[in-house]
Order: C-alpha cells, then sequence, then structure tokens
C-alpha cells in the first residue's frame, strides 16, 4: 500500500488473518463463508485504482462537504498547479517541471460554506517551499498560502523517490542492504521487496546533523520485510531536496 | 425506616390537585435547521427507539484521518436538530518513547488517510455497515503529473445496545412483584476507521448515544515497536524470556479537536467548576462547587480530580430555562509532564481558520504553531467560539500480552449533554411528568404519567388565610359509593394481596372484613382524598370456597365489596409466594415476622404503595 500500485509492481492477492487462521480467499467467520478482505458487507467495494483524466473545465459539483468525485479531484489539482501563485521554475521530486501534488482534501474548517473548496497541498522543490491552494471549485479560483519549513507528509510518490535515493547511495544503504540479505537471502534492489513507510522529518533540538531538513524536504523511512519484520532504519533521513541521504542520531 | 416514614408523611399530605404536565421537553427559541452539506453516502442519519436522532457529515482527511463535520442532535419531542459540534477529528498523535529516542507526531508526518488509511473486511464489522472513501495520489515524472483514486471499504458503522441504561423499580420490599420497574436498553451507533501507521494500528472510534453524549475513542493495536527493544528495567518492561527484551515504555498522546457550535450560537462561553471542602454540617462537612467562565483561551489543568469544564451556550435555553451545554467527562487521562503541549488537560482556543493541528501545524498561514502558541497568541482575546483541544494520553508500558498482534488498548472521553434538555433524552413516559421535585407522589401508571402536587396541611395554613386560596378537593363528595379492586380474586389462605379502593371519607380508618363468616382482615387508613390501599394478608383461617371482602369506613359507614375465591390450604408457606427458589420473592409477605401484624403491613403499604398506586382525579388533565 505504500508504494503507488502500478503494473510494474508485485500485485499482492488481498488476504485476512482472522484469529490464528490464513485466509486467502475467503474468511470464516461464525461458521459461514465471507466474502474476502475486498469486499464489506452491504455492497462496499473497493475499487480498481485508476489514472484519472485530466478534467480542466469545471465538472459537476457535489455538495460542500461531499467526497470529491474524480472529476472534481482532477480539476482542483488542474487549478491548483497552474495558478499564477505556482513558481515559472517550480520542480517536484524528480527535478522536472511541475509542482508536486501532495494532499488533496476537503478543507477542515469553513465547514459552513456554501461553495465547493478544496485544499491542495503542493511542493516546489525549486523553492523549498510548501504551497496550500485552497481551491474554490465553484468560482473557479484559488487562494494561495506559501511558506517554507512546512512539511506535511511525504506522498506516496516522494517515498518511493526517497527510497530510490538511500538504495542509490551505496555507503549509506550498506548496513540496511546486509540486514536485509542476511534476513531474506536475497539483494534488496527495489522497493517491492519491502514495505515501505515515510513520514515528513522535522527536526528538533534533540536530533543531531539533519539541521537541513530545516527547510529542504526530509523523509524518515521504515522498511518492513514481507512477513518479517523490520530493518533498522533509525540512522538517516533522505533530504530530497538535495537527493541525498543525512545520517542522524 | 426513616425513608419509610418519610414517605408515610408524603402519602399523607398528597392530594390531588391539577398540575401542570410537561409531556415533552418544549423547546424554547427553536433555531432554524442546521445547515448540512454534504449529501448520499457521506451523510449520517441515525434515529432511535427513544426519538433521539444523530445527524452529521464524515470523510476522511488524508492527515485528519476521520472528520465529523455540523454534527446535530435531535432530542425527542423537537421540531428540528441542534448543532453540538461544527466539526470533530484528531488534531495530532504525539508518541515519544521513554528512551528519550524517539518521538513520533503520527497525524503531522504521516497521517491517518489516503495510504495509511486500511481497508476493512466484512469480517471485521460483522454488525455493522461498510461505507468506501477514497484514497487518492497523484506521481510526477519527467514534468508530467498523473493522478489516482481508488475507493475502499473504510468506515465501519456498527449499532450497539447498552443494558441498565437506567433503571427505576416502585418498589417496596413488602411487594416486589407488581410494582412499576423502569428500565431500557439505551441504543448507540459507533463510526470506526482503522489507520496503519508502520508496527502501530489505529482504531479511530467515535459514538454516539441516544441520550446525546458523544465518546471519543483511540484503539492502539498492531505491534510493539520494532525499533524500540532498548529499554532498561525503569524505561521499558521485559516482554522476552527471562529479562530480556525490554520493550520502551511509550505515550499514545491523542488529541482530538473539537470544534463547538453548540446550537448554532454565536456566544460559547467555557466554564471551570471546581469543588471544595466547607463548614462542618449536621452530618459531613458541606461541600461546596462553584463555576468560574474561562474569559480568555487557556491551558486547562484540573484543579483536582473533580475539576470539570463544560461548553455553555448562555443564550440557547431549554424548556427549564437552564443554558444548554456540553460537559466532558475524563474516564482517566494521563498528561505527559515531559513537553509541554501535552500538560493541559485542554486548550481552549478561539475558532481560527489556521489552526488545524495541536502541534506542527500545517497550515503555511500559521506554519508550526501548536495548541500553547494559539493560547498565547490570542490571550487577551474574549473566549466566545471554543475551539477545545482535548489531549486523552495514555501511557503505555508493553505487557507480554502486547504480542502479537498487540491487544487493542483504548484511550477515550467523551461529551454529555447539560441541560440540554429539560429531561433525559430517554425519559420514559411513565416519568416524563418529573421535572425538579415532584413533590407529593407520581402516578406512573398513566401516560405520560401524572406528577401531583402535596397541598399545605392544614396545620401549617396560617389561620388568616381564607380557605379559598388553597382549595381542597373534596373527593368524597357527591359520590355516591366508594369503589375497591383487589390484586387477586382466586387467593390461598395466608397469600398477601392488594387492596385499593376509594371514596372513603378523608383520613377515616377502613375496616376490611372476610365474609361470609365475619373473618377481620385489617384496617386501612383512608388519605385526605379518601383514597385506600395496601396489602394485607389472607387469614390462614379462611375456609377454602367463595367469599366476600367488604370494607367499612368507620366514619363514613360507607361500604364497598369485592368476590374472591379461596383455594385450598397451601402445602407449605412458600406457595404463598409462588417462587420458592426466587430469593425475596420466596419471601413475599409470609416468612416476615411482621407479616402476622396487620397494622404493621398497613404501615408499609401506606409507606409505600401510596406512593405509586393510582388514584382517581377528577380534574382534567392540563398540560402546558
Ligand atoms: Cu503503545
Amino acid at each position: 500500500m505504500q508504494s503507488p500500485p502500478s503494473n510494474t509492481r508485485t500485485r499482492r492477492l488481498p488476504y485476512a488473518i482472522l484469529g490464528g487462521g490464513v485466509v486467502a480467499a475467503a474468511a470464516i467467520v461464525g461458521g459461514f463463508m465471507a466474502i474476502p478482505a475486498v469486499s464489506g458487507a452491504n455492497g462496499a467495494e473497493s475499487s480498481e485504482a485508476r489514472a484519472l483524466d485530466e478534467v480542466t473545465s469545471k465538472p459537476e459539483l457535489g455538495s460542500p462537504r461531499d467526497p470529491l468525485s474524480p472529476a472534481e479531484l482532477s480539476y482542483a489539482i488542474h487549478l491548483a498547479s497552474t495558478d499564477a501563485s505556482v513558481p515559472d521554475d517550480v520542480t517536484s521530486v524528480d527535478g522536472s517541471a511541475a509542482p508536486q501534488v501532495l494532499s488533496v482534501d476537503i478543507p477542515t474548517r469553513n465547514v459552513d460554506s456554501p461553495d465547493r473548496l478544496v485544499d491542495v497541498f503542493l511542493f516546489d522543490y525549486t523553492s523549498n517551499q510548501t504551497f496550500l491552494q485552497t481551491v474554490d471549485l465553484t468560482a473557479g479560483s484559488v487562494e494561495s498560502t506559501a511558506r517554507q519549513g512546512v512539511q506535511p507528509p511525504p506522498s506516496p510518490d516522494e517515498v518511493d523517490y526517497a527510497f530510490g535515493v538511500f538504495l542509490g547511495d551505496p555507503a549509506a544503504s550498506a548496513a540496511v542492504r546486509a540486514e536485509y540479505a542476511a534476513v531474506a537471502g536475497e539483494e534488496l534492489e527495489s522497493i517491492d521487496q519491502l514495505a515501505v513507510t515515510g513520514g515528513a522529518f522535522v527536526p528538533d533540538a534533540g536530533t543531531l546533523g539533519a539541521d537541513a531538513c530545516s527547510i529542504d524536504r526530509c523523509v524518515e523511512m521504515q522498511f518492513r520485510v514481507p512477513g518479517g519484520g523490520y530493518l533498522d532504519t533509525t540512522g538517516f533521513v533522505v533530504d530530497l531536496s538535495t537527493e541525498s541521504v543525512i545520517g542522524i542520531k | 425506616m426513616k425513608r419509610m416514614s418519610r414517605a408515610i408523611a408524603l402519602a399523607a399530605a398528597a392530594v390531588a390537585v391539577a398540575a401542570g404536565l410537561a409531556v415533552v421537553p418544549v423547546s424554547a427559541a427553536t433555531a432554524a435547521a442546521p445547515t448540512v452539506n454534504c449529501s448520499g453516502d457521506a451523510r449520517i442519519e441515525k434515529s432511535f427507539e427513544n426519538g433521539t436522532e444523530w445527524q452529521m457529515c464524515w470523510r476522511i482527511d488524508s492527515k485528519h484521518g476521520l472528520v465529523l463535520e455540523q454534527v446535530a442532535v435531535k432530542a425527542p419531542g423537537e421540531d428540528s436538530y441542534r448543532r453540538v459540534l461544527d466539526s470533530v477529528s484528531l488534531g495530532q498523535l504525539n508518541v515519544p518513547y521513554d528512551t528519550g529516542k524517539n518521538v513520533w507526531n503520527d497525524i503531522t508526518s504521516y497521517g491517518f488517510g489516503n495510504q495509511y488509511l486500511q481497508k476493512l473486511s466484512a469480517a471485521e464489522c460483522t454488525t455493522g455497515t461498510l461505507r468506501d472513501y477514497g484514497q487518492a495520489w497523484s506521481i510526477t515524472r519527467r514534468g508530467e503529473t498523473t493522478n489516482y483514486l481508488r475507493t475502499i471499504p473504510s468506515l465501519c458503522i456498527t449499532d450497539t445496545t447498552r443494558d441498565l441504561a437506567y433503571r427505576s423499580h416502585e418498589q417496596t420490599w413488602g411487594s416486589i412483584e407488581d410494582a412499576p420497574l423502569f428500565t431500557a436498553t439505551g441504543q448507540a451507533f459507533d463510526l470506526t476507521i482503522v489507520s496503519k501507521v508502520d508496527w502501530y494500528e489505529y482504531a479511530t472510534k467515535v459514538e454516539f448515544t441516544d441520550e446525546g453524549a458523544i465518546s471519543f475513542n483511540l484503539g492502539a493495536t498492531g505491534d510493539v515497536s520494532y525499533e524500540d527493544f532498548d529499554a532498561d528495567a525503569t524505561t521499558g518492561w521485559p516482554i522476552g524470556t527471562d529479562a530480556a527484551d525490554y520493550a520502551a515504555s511509550h505515550w499514545h498522546n491523542a488529541f482530538w479537536r473539537l470544534d463547538f457550535g453548540l446550537d448554532g450560537q454565536a456566544l460559547q462561553q467555557v466554564e471551570q467548576y471546581d469543588s471544595t471542602l466547607g463548614e462542618p454540617g449536621e452530618q459531613a462537612p458541606l461541600m461546596h462547587t462553584t463555576g468560574a467562565t474561562v474569559e480568555h483561551p487557556a491551558n486547562l489543568v484540573p484543579a483536582a480530580d473533580t475539576t470539570w469544564w463544560r461548553v455553555v451556550a448562555p443564550e440557547s435555553r431549554n424548556a427549564d430555562n437552564h443554558a444548554r451545554s456540553y460537559e466532558f467527562v475524563f474516564p482517566g487521562s494521563q498528561l505527559y509532564q515531559g513537553n509541554p503541549i501535552t500538560q493541559p488537560l485542554i486548550s481552549v482556543t478561539n475558532y481560527a481558520d489556521c489552526e488545524q493541528f495541536a502541534s506542527n501545524n500545517l497550515n503555511p498561514a500559521c506554519p508550526n504553531l501548536s495548541v500553547l502558541d494559539y493560547v498565547a497568541n490570542s490571550a487577551d482575546a474574549a473566549l466566545t467560539d471554543p475551539v477545545a483541544w482535548v489531549n486523552s494520553g495514555f501511557h503505555h508500558v508493553v505487557r507480554d500480552e502486547d504480542q502479537s498482534p498487540m491487544q487493542t488498548h483504548w484511550q477515550s472521553f467523551s461529551i454529555m449533554p447539560r441541560d440540554w434538555t429539560a429531561q433525559s433524552m430517554s425519559t420514559p413516559d411513565g416519568r416524563s411528568c418529573i421535572d425538579g421535585d415532584p413533590g407529593g407522589e407520581i402516578h406512573s401508571d398513566e401516560s405520560p404519567c401524572e406528577a401531583v402536587e402535596p397541598t399545605t396541611p392544614p396545620e401549617t395554613t396560617p389561620p388568616t388565610e381564607t380557605p379559598t386560596e388553597t382549595p381542597t378537593p373534596t373527593p368524597t363528595e357527591g359520590e355516591d359509593a366508594p369503589s375497591l379492586s383487589i390484586s387477586s380474586t382466586e387467593l390461598s389462605p395466608g397469600e398477601s394481596f392488594e387492596l385499593e379502593g376509594a371514596g372513603f371519607a378523608a383520613d377515616e380508618a377502613v375496616e376490611v372484613v372476610l365474609h361470609s363468616e365475619p373473618i377481620t382482615v385489617g384496617t386501612l387508613t383512608a388519605d385526605a382524598e379518601g383514597v385506600i390501599a395496601g396489602t394485607l394478608e389472607l387469614p390462614a383461617a379462611a375456609a377454602a370456597g367463595e367469599h366476600t371482602i367488604v370494607v367499612t369506613g368507620a366514619e363514613s359507614g360507607l361500604t364497598a365489596e369485592v368476590a374472591v375465591t379461596v383455594a385450598s390450604a397451601p402445602t407449605g408457606a412458600a406457595a404463598a409466594g409462588g417462587g420458592s427458589g426466587a430469593g425475596m420473592l420466596a419471601f413475599t409477605g409470609t416468612a416476615l415476622p411482621i407479616a402476622a401484624a396487620s397494622a404493621a403491613v398497613v404501615l408499609l403499604a401506606a409507606g409505600g404503595l401510596l406512593l405509586l398506586l393510582r388514584r382517581r382525579r377528577r380534574s382534567a388533565i392540563t398540560s402546558a
């Protein structure tokens, strides 16, 4: 779940382990067969992950506090990313010319507003600024606030990229690769071999070696070996702004 | 016995006068229905059997996780919903380890939505209903951004019940079986999502009851942190064999952000109440509980374990003209002293757009601030639009049993209505007439019940008052014959029964005799209304066959009678009660030493039963 699903990645079948028994195809609960983990009780079902069409004109809008429809989501990101507030030299995590989209949510404020408002968080790796683009889908307008040193949770895309930066540094990743080889009996070569989570790393007074992370966008990570424990990742963070691995204490 | 004699006094004074009845709580100044800006599956509406209804919007924020908005309750009998909370969600989850080596801020560094939101299977929402929510993410490579969305079943809505929501038994120990019993199985529903941040998995659960209460619960499960087996005997607990593998103790400091919107009022205030022991009283020292308005944004710490707080809307009044409020209830919250942010139990601030997280605030308009900053930056402002940042903390000293998976441990608090309605939202009809001191007696078998105000006893009435100022009903006048009824027309010798009658002279003695061979059963005393009621025992000497019980007023000479059939003598004392193995039931009447003394039984009856047995009234029921 950590890494964005795509066809190049190993696809794991959903399974549930209930009360000690592994149930891969169906859960036996209270003597009857329940549909496996994907399906809910009353027809609630996971949808396939779908790439959204680009939406550049106003779609049909839901009620202000409804979840965003695919078209609303796409349109909100379009308005937020193309707004004049976004610098011309904006870059994303891979250095290409686009803002990094962090999250899209209904704002947790102005609950009684009749307008269809959306908070789109963007990050600009050129200026190391976090942008909160409050998009008014009703009016097609954007209110922008930007600041350095604000670090929302990294997106799956950024965590994926951070893992690449980490593994690409032979010295910094040596210990983790050795631990993985000892546990799994094979070389660690891809994020698909692990379950990876990544959090925004904000240095505090007690952390040594990561002062750059007060402005740079840094990610601390946890690596879980599938079916096993965790690898020791406490000694480093990945500075995505400089694409480097920083040792911390 | 003290209580018994008080009851007798009440009964003696009780006279039926026309009492104003509050059939249902009548709302003062009904406000317009609150806004609810969501539709379809985004809206939750629930109604309970007692008439209470809840309405709200739900969604799952990428960082806050479960967010409930426009939360409103409709009390039974009210015309429309009243807003309770504009919004509620987690505002931070701060997890410092006692080894000093790790501190996590799971909400602002990871988040409880999107990739951390867990898909729920039907098997873990067995009695509930699942609803979907979306996970959205974007991938940017070489200047191209692709946006993805999928929905997963992630909210479990479960109906729950709780026995003994209340219980009130109008029982005297002399008559267990026939007294009205008011009890109910309460209803509630809860909303649960699960978020997985590494080894810990958190259940966010909010419950709404049919009595208007809301509880906020964070359950932690998953696994003990793999990174934190480096503790010692004081910073951890050994969970491996012998003194090995000390798992670090740590804190789950959950901050809930409650944005109050009580009844849509512009003015809301926070009050703190403290209780102090005072001067000596007759039996115990007096205790004085006094409240004070929290005038400005503040960090609140309990002065003692009796300190409590409420948020009140002074201009929203219930039918009793009391200001509506919600009170915080803490079953116990541990306050982490290692960080000034987690030292207060509640920080109260005025609502501000950019203040969304309890620490490490992510809104660039007030970046990286905490509740302490919010309070400090507005310390001079009047507190009128409160947001409560509630620190629901738990110090987790790991146990062997936390592996594996870890047994879910819960940290909770709730808010409950205080004076939202003039009576409980689950008041049964038979108690709906009780609003304040009921005075004399309650006719709880009426629906709705009737509260009967006692009249002033004659001896306490100043002689100068004219009689018309305190009209005393004269129920015996114009009545041709008294009425009489019996609890059972088939009796065994020695069996207890209840007699009930009306239309006798006020306060007169009424003799009860079994015919045709006259056997005195006992004596009842009419009350000021001429009503008799009591429990008596059929004499053991009564022969089997058809008999008549005749009652005669000693002063009025009025008589009434009722036919009874006496069965053959019982085989043993237990048979009289009809429940030989049922504890107290078996002893009803017969096994008590005083049961043979009719006078004693009459006293008990007058003390207890008169309060609950129905009396006839001539006046029409008037409702307020
Ligand atoms: Cu814990």
